[in-house]
């Protein structure tokens, strides 16, 4: 192993890779429009439901009900503002009492989804029967599984944090694969290995160019969008390690790909396994737990878990092991495959 | 230009592309990503909240409540399982029912349940799995007072998120076959030398564009019929509907010849579909929000091929449809000129 040789292949493939106009540009207009999509969305979660009311009659139970129920709700005084809150979406839906409080309508918005329609006819149905007093003989026992979040939901744009993330590094892994599948198409390697260049110092050297391309990109990602806090080095270290185990993914796809069609080919096919997870981050129970049995779940998850959930070194120890070990057996098997291709 | 030989070189384009990554993206990614869409709707767009039900006994409640629309159900065949699920977040509340329950129902004898909650459910989804429940167990108490409820619904009816993303789905079937297949073809022949080996044959340069341009005018045309059986359209209004995604295959499918002629590698061919790629779709972002001004999108060619598609698919029925027809005859005579004159200017260099 020789740092001298080491350093000049490294600035040979990281000014390769820029050369690809293809990947320079998906790196940077990726970047930036990744961090325009996080300014973008929503800083807040709208999880409750805003109901506007007109009643003569003040309402006692039906409001502790709704109070119980995280119901936000606003009362008007006339039909036509109670109409015009529910065109404007000011609200989700409007309930008219009659005066005698026995007969209720209810204004939905047009746009509405059928279900949603059902939703708040079932609401309204049941905050008169509350009203007029006729409740259901039933104690419900209420056990909350996990941090209960109303009130302090997770809102998209730190949601997407992770998986966007995820796909920074994925994207500039494809490059990487590419490099190293181009260095055989073109023979390059060939000559290089005719010099008192080694296998390991490719390999070595790879890694770093690997290592810059993706960590880099998804550094400064996670300083625009979330600053410097106090989880940053504990989001530093499993970048690090995500990062390793992403590059070991691009060494297979590199290695057994035989062109860029290849690399866009199966490493297409990689992303879409390896995004999966990602679903689950972004959108809870989208997929059953099977979806764990992928590794990217383990970096995903940890960034999520580091990010929104102020998860601790020893909470993610288990997403760093599975991720080394699964990154040191991809590196084995692209050594392997490209052992095999360059003789 | 003899039709033998054109036939010749077009079942070479079916062999040979099948088997390459371009026919994945042309052809299995827009079907993917429309059936990805039709089943994500009901979970992503419409956000339904998922109750779980593990039964320690026979029950009314499973079969009434999954007559609500108001909430997804699924049933556990344990506890733990039921647990675990509402861990995960697979479902936002699940609810234990106990031995007895219905005849305690019945008879309003005190019921005790036991209700697992997702931690980050939504508060509203949690709301609505409650009233619907009570909605249910009103029902089956056989308590449901005659109330009188009356809905009404207010303001205009919006497109639902499932044909709001139909446009995008529709112009990716047909431009991206359209566009890479040709392009692609030429410019792999163009690597590999193989064009120069056809030229010395029998075979015209008139024959080889026309083998290709038919390949992925074919494959542009079978991919969008296949998004419009998908979503279940086709049969709506068949005749324009064909009719119209016919002219936006030949369109695409000249667009994908010039780019082949014009351009030699498949990374500049991406770049340029990256940062060009807004002509095609930008007016499918009108559907997408609706606060974009239409009249923009008019400055876009494939607005003249999506806006009679989606009026046909939202009423069965598009207005003005000749004069789309026209304007899409007309831009693909310009592009059919345009390539003649590329196909004189380059041809022999390529």
């Amino acid at each position: 192993m020789n740092l001298d040789i080491i350093k000049v292949l490294t600035k040979k493939d990281i000014n390769l890779f820029f050369k690809n106009r293809f990947f320079s540009l998906i790196t940077i207009l990726g970047l930036i429009s990744y961090m325009v999509i996080f300014f973008i969305l929503p800083k807040t979660v709208d999880e409750n439901i805003k109901l506007a009311i007109l009643s003569e009659r003040p309402l006692t139970r039906a409001s502790y009900f709704l109070e119980e129920e995280n119901v936000e709700t606003l009362y008007f005084n006339s039909i036509d503002d109670l109409k015009k809150a529910v065109i404007n979406k000011e609200v989700s839906f409007a309930i008219l009492f009659s005066e005698d409080v026995k007969k209720i309508v209810v204004f939905i918005p047009a746009d509405v989804e059928e279900e949603m329609r059902e939703a708040y006819r079932y609401i309204a149905e049941e905050l008169l029967y509350v009203e007029l007093g006729y409740t259901l003989n039933i104690e419900s026992k209420e056990v909350v599984l996990g941090e209960d979040m109303v009130g302090k939901q997770i809102p998209l744009r730190k949601r997407v944090v992770p998986v966007v993330t995820f796909l920074l590094i994925m994207t500039e892994t494809l490059g990487l694969a590419n490099l190293i599948s181009e260095e055989i198409e073109g023979k390059t390697i060939f000559a290089l290995l005719s010099t008192p260049v080694t296998v390991s110092d490719i390999f070595i050297s790879k890694t770093l160019a690997g290592l810059i391309t993706t960590f880099i990109p998804s550094l400064i990602f996670i300083i625009v969008t979330l600053g410097i806090g106090k989880n940053f080095p504990l989001i530093v270290f499993i970048l690090f390690v995500g990062c390793l185990f992403t590059i070991s993914i691009g060494f297979l796809i590199g290695s057994i790909s035989k062109d860029f069609m290849g690399v866009i080919g199966f490493g297409g096919l990689m992303f879409v396994i390896l995004l999966f997870p990602s679903f689950n981050v972004m959108s809870p129970g989208s997929f059953t737990s099977w979806v764990k049995s992928i590794p990217s779940h383990f970096l995903v998850d940890g960034l999520h878990k580091i990010i929104n959930f102020d998860a601790t070194f020893r909470d993610i120890l288990q997403h760093i092991f599975i991720l080394l070990s699964t990154g040191g057996i991809l590196y084995l098997l692209g050594g392997i495959f490209l052992k095999r291709r360059i003789g | 230009m003899r039709l033998k030989s054109m036939f010749t070189l077009l079942k070479k384009e079916f062999k040979s592309t099948p088997k390459s990554f371009m026919f994945i993206w042309s052809f299995i990614l827009p079907v993917a990503i429309s059936i990805i869409i039709s089943l994500l709707m009901g979970s992503l767009f419409v956000s339904i909240p998922k109750l779980g039900i593990y039964a320690e006994t026979e029950t009314k409640i499973l079969e009434l409540i999954k007559e609500r629309k108001s909430v997804k159900v699924r049933e556990f065949e344990s506890i733990e399982l039921l647990k675990s699920a509402t861990m995960d977040g697979i479902v936002d509340v699940g609810i234990v029912i106990p031995e007895g329950f219905d005849e305690s129902l019945k008879t309003g004898e005190k019921v005790e349940l036991i209700s697992f909650i997702f931690g980050e459910s939504y508060a509203k989804d949690r709301a609505i799995i409650a009233v619907t429940i009570g909605e249910v167990l009103r029902d089956m108490s056989g308590k449901k007072r005659d109330v009188s409820v009356l809905t009404e619904l207010l303001g205009e009816k919006g497109l639902p998120w499932s044909l709001r993303l139909f446009p995008l789905v529709i112009l990716m079937a047909i431009f991206i076959g359209g566009i890479f297949i040709p392009s692609t073809s030429l410019m792999l022949e163009k690597r590999r030398k193989t064009l120069d080996a056809l030229k010395v044959s029998p075979v015209t340069l008139n024959e080889i564009f026309i083998s290709k341009w038919l390949f992925g005018f074919i494959l542009s045309l079978f991919t969008a019929l296949m998004i419009l059986v998908i979503n279940n359209m086709l049969l709506v209004n068949p005749l324009p509907l064909v009719s119209l995604i016919i002219l936006g295959a030949i369109m695409a499918t000249f667009f994908g010849l010039l780019l082949g002629i014009y351009f030699n590698d498949i990374t500049t061919l991406f770049s340029i579909w990256k940062s060009a790629g807004i002509i095609i779709f930008f007016p499918a972002l009108v559907y997408l929000f609706p606060q974009i001004p239409e009249i923009i999108a008019k400055f876009f060619p494939t607005y003249y091929l999506l806006k009679p598609i989606m009026d046909i698919s939202v009423t069965g029925r598009a207005e003005n449809l000749s004069f789309y027809l026209i304007v899409l005859v007309i831009i693909n005579i310009i592009l059919y000129g345009i390539t003649l004159l590329s196909i004189k200017k380059k041809g022999e260099f390529l």
